[in-house]
């Protein structure tokens, strides 16, 4: 009796599957609001993307707008009421930088966390659950990701191709798919030894139904608690490149705001321009970090209980 | 049992040869499918013609695409790097000279991170859930998440410009003389250039061992053996540390190795921000300059540490956890 | 005097759900050289008991009521390093799952040593020679000292804590579990190797288990515990074969005998109780076929022989209980449940 000849049966296992996936999505929603720590993460982290949607409304001034008064540039300007977050060595205003950077640092994060995660997932479950020939290619050139340096790869293809701000997101997409590959690829190993896929199997499901319908609903604890570091390590990275100055020429982001700031020789004095950008970085990283955390601790079928 | 142990160190030296001649090929690559001129990948724009026809034939540019390969993967091999474009000087020479800035500061850092980081994590686990536990992970993790070289500008403006403790940046002051090439190194002058970049440095490389330790330990503490000792009436600190910690410490060593190479990595952003004459800043800044033989050198070398360091990772957690090499 | 006294013992654990009473007003002796088996289901409260009286139990965990008394010294008032003068040379402590109770990084012999030579004067090579002779009384060449754990077979990991356990010949010796999880012929292989041990250091032993076949085995006396309560305790053929109390009844007759006819198993329907909120009165009442409407009232321990007691109202008919106890009806769920109400005399089915 083939599963795939009755179309009851079908609709039935995809709504068994459905199921399944939100099941362990609302398990996860409904501890999560329990708890405080993962409440302030959610909340600094919303407070971010507020702050990147409502740009325009929020930043008062236009980011790349020069100040002069009484014929005088505004340059490095301390915090005043004009400019709360005082202004940069070219007399534009800090805090409307900042506000306008948050959307960067986001966009980055968010894009390469979800690439990162459908190009790791993929390849790791395949890897995982064909194991021999497949797995043994896939995984070479997973090996050979990790000897590479992430930041001069990095910065190699973005010299070569421009700095915008695609190229940036593929290229780190590019070093950062490697740990997904290989975290997937290992609990795939252990999840296609159980019992339940065996038993799948035995009913004539096919590779890619198991795959789907019982291997990868299982996989989602670990997915989401990876994405989360993954993005965490993006916007790092993209601050680091853009700190080096090679950051996306298209917009100003935290990374590149910091690297006026040092190339100009600013730190000497200009505190109120180098705190904001390094701070808000730290607090978004921060927030995507204890939510990896915290999504760990509820998914853990020991602990259940949530104590960081 | 050791021949099951030289079976899989073998296997793996093999991988990491493999994965450093791909490593190679997409340098050769890159740089030959560079848009423009392919002979500028080792040309300088300003030689003479007399001078490119030689280099020209010695590189075999003129030749097809897989001779030129055979040609590089031997100059690659045999130490023949080219001459940098920058500085007219044989790319080996200068990348000795930058090899020790930066091992000087990535090996100290990584060395000091994972000492202070695993006692820190054995402590922190040890006051689980006692408010000294979760401000210290806080802590922790913020120090993780802070971009380093945020604190590294941070530690400048307060320590260097503010306090005028330490000196902002570079290895050595302007009027320092060096009687020969190490003690440039062994001098006090080295060191207290080199105190604020290790410092920022440890700090940030220590929050994945001090966690990481952390959370062994808890798991460690919860396994039968522990109850075994306890019952068996050992002391606290042989239970924590004779036993819980050495048990808890087999991952971190491994990160040891890896964080080195991972380090050696990130070492382009360290040394722009203290101005650290070393590998990272020198490929950052042969790449910009377009002086490929460098960039291409130093990229080359970058790799080899790192693979090395993930091969000698492996090596020693088949070493240490005598169960390591059985499970492969 | 009984070398071990445990007097009106209570033990609770503080939970999110509220203090859980995993032990009550548990008395119990132990005396010279004979071993006790402690039987009874998952949860309730072996292992919590014997923890208690180790000072091994978790940090939300703590004796609230009674007395332990071990020699002449009490160990509920024990600090920790006074207990370190106890463990290991008075009372030793064979874990739950023995097979992982070694340092997987450490060799065999360098944890003997470090054990021995905790607790006594032995120089290293003086303790090795000891944990050498140790290895050979429980069956293994001594040379696998130098092993790590993980080179040995489970059954041997179980030898070698056994070993450990007696080495310095302790007074009294509390085992886990010491036989599940392995086969059957490995499992009567350590329980005659536990009786040759026992015997010849003469140490007191307590074992925890939930097969009552093991106590039946080797055991002097049998203690039966239920809901954190003992409910049953005496000599080992008394509480077998003429038990008091019914769950006795029912654990001794879901054992099957090979020497009789059995046409289909009993088992006991329900539960245990909730230990956060636990039932006035008897605890086992719910399950119980002979329960009457006095059972709401806490049960006595009540003298049935000999060193023989149950806490039960109706241990006079502990006769006639045992004969009805032995058909499958008697433990049906509707029998149990309709029995509640009904007078015992007209107790079983309804129908």
């Amino acid at each position: 009796m083939n599963l795939e000849t009755l179309p009851i049966e079908l609709s039935q296992t995809r709504r068994a599957a459905l199921r399944r996936y939100r099941q362990s999505a609302t398990e996860l929603f409904v501890a999560f609001r329990g708890q405080r720590s993962a409440m302030l993460a959610a909340g600094i982290l919303a407070f971010f993307v507020l702050l990147g949607i409502l740009a325009p409304v929020i930043a008062p001034y236009d980011p790349t707008r020069t100040f002069v008064v009484d014929g005088q540039a505004q340059r490095l300007q301390p915090p005043s009421m004009a400019h709360p977050f005082g202004t940069t060595s070219l007399s534009r205003d800090v805090f409307s930088q900042w506000v306008y950077g948050s959307r960067v640092s986001l966009l980055v994060g968010l894009v390469s966390g979800l690439a990162v995660m459908t190009l790791g997932t993929t390849v790791g479950v395949v890897a995982g659950y064909y194991k021999g020939n497949v797995d043994l290619a896939l995984m070479r050139i997973v090996d050979t990701l990790y000897g590479v340096p992430a930041t001069p790869f990095i910065l190699l293809l973005v010299l070569f191709f421009g700095t915008s701000l695609v190229n940036i997101v593929l290229a780190m997409v590019l070093i950062l798919w490697r740990t997904m590959a290989r975290v997937i690829r290992s609990e795939t190993l252990s999840l296609a030894e159980q019992p339940f896929v065996k038993a799948a199997r035995a009913t004539g499901a096919s590779d890619r139904r198991i795959m789907a319908v019982h291997i990868l609903p299982n996989l989602l604890p670990l997915i989401m608690i990876e994405t989360t570091i993954i993005i965490a390590f993006s916007i790092t990275l993209e601050a680091g490149i853009s700190f080096l100055g090679l950051g996306a020429t298209e917009v100003t982001s935290w990374g590149t705001m910091l690297e006026l700031t040092f190339s100009s020789g600013a730190i000497r004095s200009a505190w109120w321009w180098v705190l904001p950008p390094g701070i808000s970085i730290t607090l978004l990283v921060l927030s995507f970090f204890y939510l990896s955390r915290i999504v760990e601790e509820i998914t853990n079928p020991e602990t259940g209980r949530f104590d960081l | 049992m050791s021949r099951q142990r030289r079976r899989y160190l073998l296997k793996r030296l093999a991988l990491s040869l493999f994965s450093l001649w791909v490593v190679a090929t997409f340098l050769f690559l890159a740089f030959r499918l560079l848009p423009g001129d392919p002979t500028t990948a080792v040309i300088a724009p300003e030689m003479s013609a007399s001078a490119r026809e030689e280099l020209a034939a010695q590189y075999g540019l003129n030749q097809p695409l897989h001779v030129q390969y055979v040609l590089f993967m031997r100059n690659l091999v045999t130490g023949n790097l080219g001459v940098s474009f920058q500085f007219s000087e044989p790319v080996s020479d200068l990348i000795v000279a930058k090899l020790v800035n930066t091992l000087a500061l990535t090996a100290t850092s990584v060395v000091l991170a994972y000492t202070i980081g695993s006692m820190l994590g054995a402590f922190l686990a040890s006051k689980r859930n006692t408010s000294i536990d979760i401000y210290g992970t806080g802590l922790t993790l913020v120090m993780y998440a802070a971009p380093v070289f945020w604190t590294g500008m941070l530690a400048i403006m307060l320590f260097s410009f503010r306090l005028g403790w330490v000196p902002s940046g570079g290895i050595h002051s302007v009027t320092f003389v060096a009687d020969s090439f190490w003690d440039g190194y062994l001098s006090v002058d080295f060191l207290y250039h080199l105190v604020l970049p290790v410092t920022v440095t440890t700090l940030y490389f220590l929050s994945v061992p001090a966690l990481t330790m952390r959370n062994n330990m808890i798991d460690v503490l919860d396994q039968d053996f522990i109850e075994m000792s306890r019952a068996a009436g050992l002391s606290r600190f042989s239970i924590l540390y004779r036993h819980a910690a050495r048990n808890a410490l087999l991952p971190v060593l491994h990160y040891a190795a890896v964080s080195l190479g991972f380090a050696f990595g990130g070492s382009v952003v360290i040394e722009t921000v203290f101005s650290w004459p070393g590998l990272g800043k020198m490929m950052f800044d042969a790449t910009l300059a377009q002086d490929f033989p460098l960039a291409q050198s130093t990229f080359f070398l970058l790799a080899t540490v790192i693979i090395f360091m993930n091969f000698l990772a492996d090596a020693l957690s088949v070493y240490v956890d005598p169960r390591a090499a059985v499970t492969e | 005097m009984s070398l071990l006294e445990l007097d009106g013992v209570s033990v609770e654990y503080a939970t999110d759900a509220g203090p859980l009473r995993a032990v009550e007003s548990v008395d119990l002796a132990v005396e010279e050289g004979e071993i006790l088996g402690i039987v009874g289901e998952s949860g309730c409260g072996k292992t919590t008991l014997t923890k208690a009286l180790l000072d091994l139990l978790p940090d939300n965990g703590r004796v609230v009521e009674g007395d332990v008394r071990f020699r002449d010294r009490h160990l509920t008032e024990l600090s920790t390093a006074e207990w370190r003068s106890v463990r290991w040379a008075e009372i030793s402590y064979i874990i739950q799952n023995a097979m992982n109770a070694l340092d997987p990084v450490y060799t065999i012999g360098s944890q003997f040593v470090e054990i021995v030579r905790a607790h006594t004067d032995h120089s290293k090579s003086a303790a090795r020679d000891l944990a050498g002779e140790m290895l050979e009384k429980v069956g293994i060449d001594r040379n696998r000292l130098r092993d790590y754990p993980h080179e040995l077979s489970g059954g041997q990991r179980q030898r070698v804590v056994i070993a450990l356990a007696l080495a310095l010949e302790p007074p009294l010796v509390v085992a886990d579990e010491p036989t599940t999880g392995l086969d059957v012929v490995t499992q009567e292989e350590i329980l005659t190797l536990i009786q040759e041990m026992q015997s010849s250091t003469n140490s007191a032993m307590i074992i925890i288990t939930h097969d009552i076949s093991v106590v039946a085995e080797i055991a002097d006396r049998a203690a039966v515990m239920y809901g954190g309560r003992l409910v049953e305790v005496g000599d080992t053929r008394d509480v077998f074969k003429a038990g008091a109390h019914p769950y006795t009844m029912g654990l001794t007759n879901s054992f099957p005998s090979l020497a009789e006819d059995v046409d289909s198993l009993v088992s006991i329907p329900g539960s245990p109780p909730d230990l956060v909120s636990p039932p006035d009165g008897c605890r086992f009442a719910e399950r119980c076929p002979f329960a009457t409407p006095e059972c709401a009232r806490d049960p006595p321990m009540e003298a049935v022989g000999e060193r023989h007691r149950a806490r039960c109202h109706y241990t006079d008919r502990a006769a006639e209980f045992r004969e009805r106890s032995e058909r499958t009806e008697t433990w049906s769920e509707e029998a149990v449940a309709g029995t509640r109400d009904d007078d015992p005399g007209f107790g079983g089915s309804r129908r």
